[in-house]
């Protein structure tokens, strides 16, 4: 089966390796339902034309025609056996992942994804994979239903919390595809697909696919800035990424939103729930990233930081981006 | 007589010059309506709050549509999306479909069309409209605020604010209504028939409204369950579906959908149910198969009862379950195949008329077939993983419930419009409302497929930039259809102040319902009919009964019909004895 690197016009791009499989399913379906779309309306059409009401002419007492009632009720049954034979196949193919998947650890809760590598390496809202290679996503929650769902691979699975879920796929290298100065291949897009809440429609994340090569170097560091962008710079992006502006505005004046505006803070005096106060220096910034319920900005209780998983690199970033917000 | 006619002539009173007396006229004012037992005044009175409803969810619909015209915000925040978009569900879902056809329609025509004088338990209907008033009215006062989506999932449900368990009570309540309403119609069914209607002979409208009442009677009180489990969870932190108190939210699914997906046949049999009508009527013939499209109803209501796992395959339910599931399934394609294939043989060989009814029921059949065969994609397993929660189900959900029972719906309504207020409506205005209904329809929905197979999630209020030329021609379609609709609502509010007076049968229909006055006699008849034929059989009813039609129904052969209906009523009537006059008058003095 050729593989389709770009989307047509019904189905994403197929980046996975079982994605051939399930489009050829789709389209047996549609041809299928096309089948018998044209002949039942077509019937329908024909006899409205030609049975359509004349005078003197009267309709025929219906009579009855018990083969043809058995035919058309039970042949089906032989299309339908098919489609769900097949169905049930690539589904279990789905389902049991290879013993030697690389398991990646997926933490789920409103409104973030957060991955762990299976040597600590954590990101969140992205994520790196190797190409040619079977990787088993380990999904929970922390909070309410969410679903994993990448379009180019044709997965998708509930994070439930209380219980392990996983899916796998094995994403391809397209021939003739150079990776770009970060070691990556090409991106693939997230999305949360079970309602979980206000910002659910923002419940992305990127996939990075990678060669196998480049993607044990990137285990090796974890999460570096691209070549060429300063901390600062990096730390926006990882900002946006994460999914920060979904609770704190970092402009002048900025709407209302659940935490901190983090314009100007770096430097000042910051009061604390309790009554003491601090100065938002880096140490108090990035304390605050990694254990965001230690020191509370008075009138900000009640409302917990999703939970994050980020590299030092990361982290750093972020207290010097927040740091240059003046 | 009966033998000559093959129903009782009910409808002979018009020669007897006391035809004013209906069941709209003979008491006036509120209380009349409030106190009713009529089954016909309690159908329309749940008609008219049906009709209410789906007006408050069609305008939550629209504004959906308008915000989901650009990326990023449009006209609303997220969570007041959040909250239409449940509104919208909760209230077509629980407040529209499910009573549309049964309780208005059903209500009306079927001790009708059992030549009943009324249900079996007409004090209990009455009951169940109230049960359903209030249910209604809590629900509403209660929904601003829930933004969990019509299906209520743990923990989410449990985790927002506490209108999700008002919500939910509104639901509970509401359930009482519909397991009542399906109770009484069980017993009218089968102790009210009238002499000389066997099974055999029973309209395939009253097969599917029964089929329906035997799963609201079944799966309503699961329903009731598990909203109740939901309540107690909340109000006594008991563990049921949350899994911080040692729950499980999958339990949750499991018993909503065991009652969610029966539901989704009380909602689309109805609606089969008045395509029969229809197409018999309209091609002039009896329903191809007619014991094959009674049977498939009642094996489409068991069926329904052994498919709910197909709505959890990626839910982290065990893959051997979904194999059961997905085989199940695939079953309810053979008798929805069934019905298609019997309506487009009755067809052949027909005498066929295009008025609107007709029309709807038309469309039905291709939008229904659109609807069932994209349900083949999404009981495949492999390809419903990649499908499931993506705009492909919103679509497939709404060929089924739009294209089907609102289509079904209003299909009925046209067609039992003049025998219901005795007035016809404009068959012009009727027309254009129709094309542009179907147009939107199609523009609004089909445009859903390409979306969801693209892998655009649903329940979405922000997209990814490239979803929007696709996005914003499914609004612009929802447009279509809203225009159509208010099209419609004109027509029926023009029709019941200026309308023309309706003949008894102006469809030329052989169906028992049109044995008698339009609108109908507060008793239905003035003596109990007597069945001798099948309300299908052509071939056997007389040319007076038929008061024969010609095509392309243009006004003034209606008005014709009309001018000529009393003159063969008179000559029936002519030839009926003294002591019918007698009873006629009896059964006046009865009446009054």
């Amino acid at each position: 089966m050729q593989t389709q690197t770009e989307p047509s016009f019904q189905l994403p791009a197929q980046l996975s390796t079982v994605a051939p499989e399930i489009d050829w399913l789709y389209d047996f379906i549609s041809i299928v339902s096309l089948l018998f779309f044209v002949a039942i309306v077509g019937a329908m059409i024909y006899f409205m034309v030609k049975y359509r009401r004349r005078p003197g002419v009267k309709s025929e007492p219906t009579g009855h025609h018990n083969t043809l009632e058995l035919f058309w009720t039970f042949s089906p049954l032989i299309l339908l056996f098919m489609i769900f034979h097949w169905g049930f196949q690539g589904y279990v193919a789905m389902s049991v992942a290879p013993d030697d998947a690389l398991n990646i650890r997926v933490r789920a809760s409103q409104w973030v994804w957060a991955f762990e590598h299976p040597n600590g390496v954590a990101e969140t809202g992205e994520v790196h994979v190797p190409a040619g290679r079977p990787v088993r996503m380990v999904l929970s929650s922390d909070d309410v239903l969410h679903s994993f769902f990448v379009p180019d691979f044709r997965v998708k699975r509930d994070a439930v919390p209380g219980m392990f879920t996983s899916l796998w796929f094995q994403a391809i290298e397209p021939e003739g595809l150079e990776p770009n100065a970060d070691h990556i291949l090409y991106d693939s897009q997230v999305f949360c697909t079970e309602y979980c809440g206000t910002s659910h429609s923002a419940m992305l994340a990127t996939l990075h696919v990678m060669r196998s090569e480049d993607y044990d170097a990137f285990l090796a560091v974890g999460p570096q800035p691209p070549e060429g962008v300063d901390l600062a710079t990096w730390g926006q992006t990882n900002f946006q990424r994460i999914g920060c502006t979904t609770c704190h505005s970092a402009t002048e004046g900025g709407p209302t939103t659940p935490g901190p505006n983090l314009f100007g803070v770096a430097g000042t005096e910051v009061a604390l729930e309790g009554g003491a106060s601090v100065t938002a220096d880096a140490a108090y910034l990035e304390h605050s990233i990694r254990d965001p319920q230690a020191q509370i900005v008075h009138g900000y209780t009640g409302v917990a930081m999703s939970h994050f998983r980020l590299g030092d690199a990361q982290i750093q970033s972020l207290v010097e981006y927040i740091s240059s917000l003046h | 007589m009966a033998t000559q006619t093959g129903v009782a002539p009910a409808g002979s009173s018009g020669a007897h010059g006391h035809e004013e007396v209906d069941y709209l006229n003979a008491e006036k004012g509120w209380w009349s309506w409030a106190s009713t037992v009529d089954h016909k005044r309690i159908g329309i009175m749940y008609l008219a709050s049906v009709m209410t409803m789906f007006g408050v969810g069609g305008f939550f619909a629209l504004a959906l549509r308008t915000e989901l015209l650009t990326p990023g915000r449009t006209i609303m925040g997220p969570d007041f999306y959040n909250q239409a978009f449940t509104l919208h569900g909760a209230v077509m879902v629980f407040l529209f479909i499910i009573p549309s056809v049964p309780a208005a329609l059903g209500n009306f025509f079927l001790p009708i069309m059992i030549g009943a004088k009324d249900v079996a338990f007409p004090r209990l209907n009455l009951a169940s409209f109230y049960i359903y008033v209030f249910g209604a009215i809590w629900a509403v006062a209660s929904i601003w605020g829930v933004d969990t989506g019509w299906t209520f999932y743990t923990p989410y449900s449990q985790h927002t604010n506490f209108a999700a368990i008002t919500m939910t009570t509104g639901a509970f309540i509401l359930g009482f209504s519909s397991i009542l309403t399906g109770l009484n119609f069980i017993a009218t069914v089968h102790k009210l028939r009238a002499p000389g209607l066997n099974w055999q002979r029973l309209p395939l409208f009253v097969w599917g409204i029964y089929a329906t009442s035997v799963i609201q009677v079944l799966a309503t009180p699961v329903l009731a369950i598990t909203l109740f489990l939901l309540i107690m969870e909340r109000l006594l932190t008991v563990g049921i579906f949350n899994p911080e108190l040692g729950g499980d939210p999958v339990l949750f699914q499991h018993f909503f959908w065991f009652y969610s997906h029966p539901a989704v046949y009380i909602m689309i049999l109805p609606g089969m149910a008045v395509v029969n009508e229809l197409i018999a009527t309209f091609s002039k013939r009896k329903i191809f198969g007619y014991m094959f499209v009674a049977m498939s109803s009642v094996s489409l209501a068991l069926l329904g009862f052994l498919v709910w796992g197909h709505h959890m395959f990626v839910a982290g339910m065990s893959d051997y379950a979904a194999l059961v599931f997905s085989g199940l399934t695939m079953l309810v394609a053979i008798p929805s195949g069934v019905k298609v294939f019997n309506w487009v043989a009755t067809l052949y060989q027909g005498s066929i008329s295009f008025e609107s009814p007709m029309l709807y029921a038309l469309a039905f059949i291709v939008l229904f077939t659109i609807g069932g065969l994209t349900g083949l994609y999404l009981g495949m397993l492999a390809v419903d993983v990649h499908l499931h929660d993506t705009y492909f189900v919103v679509a497939h959900f709404h060929y089924v419930m739009v294209g089907g029972t609102v289509f079904g719906f209003l299909g009925g309504l046209h067609y039992w419009w003049p025998k219901m207020f005795g007035r016809m409506y404009d068959e012009r205005l009727a027309r254009v409302a129709f094309t542009l209904v179907f147009l939107g329809f199609n523009m609004t929905f089909f445009t859903q497929f390409i979306l969801g197979s693209r892998g655009m999630p649903r329940r979405y209020y922000d997209y990814l930039p490239h979803f929007q030329p696709l996005h914003a021609f499914s609004s612009v379609g929802a447009y279509v259809l809203g225009v159509g609709f208010l099209i419609m609502l004109y027509m029926f509010i023009t029709a019941i102040l200026s309308g023309k007076k309706a003949p008894p049968n102006p469809w030329g229909s052989a169906g028992y319902e049109w044995m008698t006055t339009s609108p109908p006699h507060p008793h239905n008849f003035h003596e109990t009919p007597v069945m001798t034929r099948g309300p299908y059989d052509y071939h056997l009813a007389t040319d007076e009964e038929l008061s024969t039609g010609f095509p392309g129904e243009t006004e003034s052969s209606v008005e014709a019909r009309a001018a000529e209906t009393p003159r063969t009523e008179t000559a029936k009537a002519a030839a009926t004895t003294d002591a019918d006059d007698a009873d006629d008058e009896k059964s006046k003095d009865d009446d009054e």
